[in-house]
């Protein structure tokens, strides 16, 4: 083949070079598009994680974990005292080994906190006690028949 | 009675399974008469299977408590509604249902003369077999409702009273019998890839009114499960990203995405490779979804911990999920586009920019919600995933097809000249202007919101013009007047003026969200009798507690009498409450909504005691929480839209023509 009809080859008809750079166009724009969006998911998944402990480890790394937003799970204690729009209770950690946290916490209260009852807080550690700001608590058993 | 239900259920799945073995010999060796009986055989297992659902039900409305499943989920003091809905209550009793309704869609599936696509039928109720036999199977070796007690118990245990609320009576089975009815448009997909007849679209035309059917299902079931989070639950909110409402939305955006593309594929021959996907992909996710429910793979306040049904939904995702992509993979030849895609500002641009966006917006909710066990699973680290992971990734895309429904009823086929695209969308974007200079006088400086009225402004402005300039040409065309021009042309071209208000809905819903979810106002406070709280221009004065039980205890209310005033002129009465249930042992806070179309005042009772005053006198202090939701009813009246415009769509015309409405060359 000459150089000629090579090149030819290579470049194509202007038409089909048009076909080829629309086709870049879009794949490039595609590519910025998922970039945004990942980057964009990049931020929002760094802002909202939170990392989750059980009672006992929460006391095991008490210093290293204190004044952060964690979230830790455990079973209601039956030291549940409230006044006004005020609750200090205890949760125990989910094993039974013993172990448990001071909590408190305002405002209102999801109605499935009941005492034995596994809920999730969010909130800070500082200072011994537990500052919660959410009470989640494991939904009333839809699935399960009560025993 | 216990054991002729779940003989039902057997002779069900052997019917199934005959079925399904007869499809495959009688297609491999093209018996006429095998395919013919494994048809029966169909509506046999639909037959039977009606027979198990009636016994169940038979059985919870008689009180029969000797059944397990009656007595964990009844009790003889509910009333006839409730005793019905807690067929769909418990686990086994809601896999119950979902079978059942696959089984009664095969059904119709087999019954149902079509013009086109005959052919694929035979293929497609295999299929649909069996899905249905592996409910079957997992109702007969997993959890069966038909389990017995030797000595029935005199009395049932009764509905969790978090339950009792119309919302619970429609939210599940909407839900449900959406996820069951998807299984049809998927069993076709897969019937055109197995016979390899792509060329001819014919599948397209069996899957899209059963595809419509289950999405609007699941449309409007999502809706009145956030319609029920917010007026039972005592939050005040109606979405929290949890894993189990996802797995109720993820299904359904894939479901949009699959009605829209094989839109596309009907009338230019293109996203064929798009709507196969994402089909394969509702489907999958209906499974999943369950299967994250019913195990304890995740986090969820939704889990109810290791059911015995983890393992088998999990075995048979992988089989659908990966049989459906080999099958796929292997035609993919045949699902070659006729054209392609080459301008973005185009309807097929804009199209493939929509399909992009659903992915987009599924895959990151899919990605939020396994993250946390993958993570585990790897690092041993427990991590949660915030609303805001949800929020931040998810809302922009949301936001961006929000645009795209707007712009897409202007925009045309193949090319648009830029001028006259500039001109039709120079209006709504004039009218979105205006909103948002509104909303700034109103006072509104939070960028997020501002951006999401002009997006929503626009769309909606888009959609109108568009209508107004369809109504105004068909007038002047046919010499009618306006308003006959504008039930005319909705009664005769349903497709096009149904999807305009599905999309109007859309975009009213989104209004909604964005004012309940960036101006709400919280506060609290604790109030002696005849104290007041204000909030936002509300007055809220507490009078006193009172309380109403039953004669044993086991059912007692407690509700706060307040009055509430608005920038002092009275609204009425409002009482927050709490109403206990004695079997439960659960109070259950009764929240006082006081709605209007600007905003909700939300009002929770958290807490009472008796305080003793200076006087000796003993008083109930009383603890509140109000929240102010704008907007929020949008939401809702969004929602009653979308119903119609979905039916709107559903709806057999009389002529159903596709035809695209030309704008005619010199609107402005």
């Amino acid at each position: 083949m000459s150089i000629y009809n090579k090149a030819f080859y290579v470049i194509g008809s202007s038409e089909k070079r048009h076909e080829v750079l629309k086709k870049k166009r879009f794949i490039v724009g595609g590519l910025i598009l998922i970039a945004a969006l990942v980057s964009l998911s990049y931020i929002g998944f760094m802002g909202s994680v939170t990392y989750y402990y059980n009672v006992s480890e929460l006391l095991e790394k008490a210093n290293a974990l204190s004044n952060q937003t964690i979230r830790v799970s455990g079973n209601v204690a039956d030291d549940v005292d409230r006044q006004g729009l005020d609750m200090s209770f205890t949760v125990l950690d989910l094993s039974d080994n013993g172990d448990s946290l001071p909590v408190v916490y305002n405002g209102a209260v999801p109605d499935t906190f009941k005492v034995g009852n596994q809920v999730v807080l969010e909130g800070e550690y500082t200072a011994g006690v537990f500052e919660a700001d959410v009470i989640i608590v494991k939904c009333g058993s839809k699935y399960e028949p009560l025993e | 009675m216990a054991t002729s239900g779940f003989v039902f259920l057997v002779l069900a799945l052997a019917a199934c399974v005959y079925s399904i073995a007869a499809y495959i010999f009688g297609l491999r060796t093209k018996h006429p008469k095998l395919i013919q009986s494994a048809r029966q055989a169909v509506l046999i297992a639909a037959g039977l299977f009606s027979a198990a659902a009636i016994v169940l039900l038979i059985a919870l409305i008689n009180h029969n408590f000797e059944l397990q499943y009656v007595y964990s989920y009844t009790s003889t003091d509910m009333t006839l509604p409730y005793l019905i809905s807690a067929l769909w209550a418990g686990n086994a009793g809601s896999l119950l249902f979902w079978g059942w309704i696959v089984s009664l869609s095969a059904a119709v599936v087999v019954l149902r003369k079509r013009k086109q696509g005959q052919d694929l039928v035979p293929y497609a109720s295999m299929i649909i077999m069996v899905v249905q036999a592996f409910f079957l199977l997992l109702l007969i070796f997993a959890q069966s409702p038909f389990t017995s007690y030797d000595v029935a118990p005199l009395e049932g245990v009764g509905l969790n009273p978090l339950l009792e609320n119309p919302g619970m009576i429609i939210h599940p089975p909407l839900l449900l019998a959406g996820f069951a009815v998807l299984a049809v448009p998927f069993a076709f997909a897969i019937a055109a890839l197995l016979t390899g007849k792509l060329k001819d679209n014919n599948w397209l035309a069996a899957a899209r009114r059963w595809a419509l059917l289950g999405w609007l299902s699941l449309g409007l079931g999502n809706l009145i499960g956030a319609w029920w989070a917010y007026a039972e639950l005592g939050w005040g909110g109606y979405w929290a990203w949890d894993p189990v409402e996802n797995a109720g939305l993820m299904p359904w955006l894939t479901a949009t995405a699959f009605l829209h593309a094989i839109m596309m594929q009907k009338r230019k021959g293109i996203f064929k490779m798009w709507s196969m996907v994402f089909i394969i992909l509702t489907f999958t996710l209906t499974i999943f979804g369950t299967f994250i429910t019913r195990s304890d793979i995740l986090n969820s306040v939704h889990t109810f911990g290791q059911t015995a049904f983890g393992p088998f939904f999990l075995v048979f995702l992988i089989i659908t999920f990966f049989g459906s992509l080999a099958l796929l993979i292997s035609r993919r030849k045949d699902l070659k586009g006729d054209t392609e895609v080459n301008t973005l500002v185009s309807r097929e641009g804009t199209f493939l920019l929509n399909n992009l966006l659903f992915v987009g917006a599924t895959f990151f909710i899919l990605i939020g919600t396994i993250l946390p066990s993958l993570a585990e699973a790897v690092s041993g680290n427990v991590i949660n995933i915030g609303q805001s992971f949800f929020n931040i990734s998810t809302v922009p895309i949301l936001l961006a097809i929000i645009l795209l429904a707007g712009i897409c009823s202007l925009i045309a086929w193949r090319r648009q000249t830029d001028r006259r695209l500039a001109r039709s969308l120079l209006w709504p974007a004039l009218a979105a202007v205006v909103v948002v200079i509104v909303t700034l006088i109103f006072g509104v400086r939070n960028w997020i919101a501002l951006s999401a009225y002009f997006l929503c402004s626009f769309s909606l402005a888009a959609i109108f013009s568009q209508w107004l300039r369809d109504v105004l040409a068909f007038s002047r065309k046919s010499s009618l007047d306006i308003v006959s021009s504008f039930w005319r042309l909705l009664i005769v071209n349903r497709r096009r003026y149904g999807a305009f208000i599905v999309h109007i809905s859309i975009v009213i819903v989104a209004i909604g969200i964005v004012g309940s979810s960036l101006f709400d106002v919280e506060k609290e406070a604790e109030l002696l009798p005849g104290e007041q709280m204000t909030i936002n221009g509300y007055a809220l004065v507490y009078n006193g507690l009172y309380v109403e039980g039953n004669e044993a205890m086991t059912r007692m209310i407690i509700s706060a009498d307040m009055d509430a005033y608005k920038n002092d002129r009275y609204i009425g009465k409002i009482d927050p409450g709490y109403i206990y249930d004695g079997n439960y042992d659960t109070w259950v806070s009764e929240v006082a909504i006081h709605s209007t179309l600007v905003e909700d005042l939300y009002i929770a009772l958290v807490n009472w005691e008796v305080i003793t005053l200076e006087d000796e006198s003993e008083v109930v202090q009383a603890s509140f929480s109000a929240k102010i939701n704008p907007l929020i009813i949008w939401m809702w009246i969004g929602g009653g839209i979308f119903l119609f415009g979905g039916l709107l769509t559903f709806w057999p015309g009389r002529k159903e023509s596709v035809k695209k409405i030309e704008p005619p060359a010199k609107i402005a």
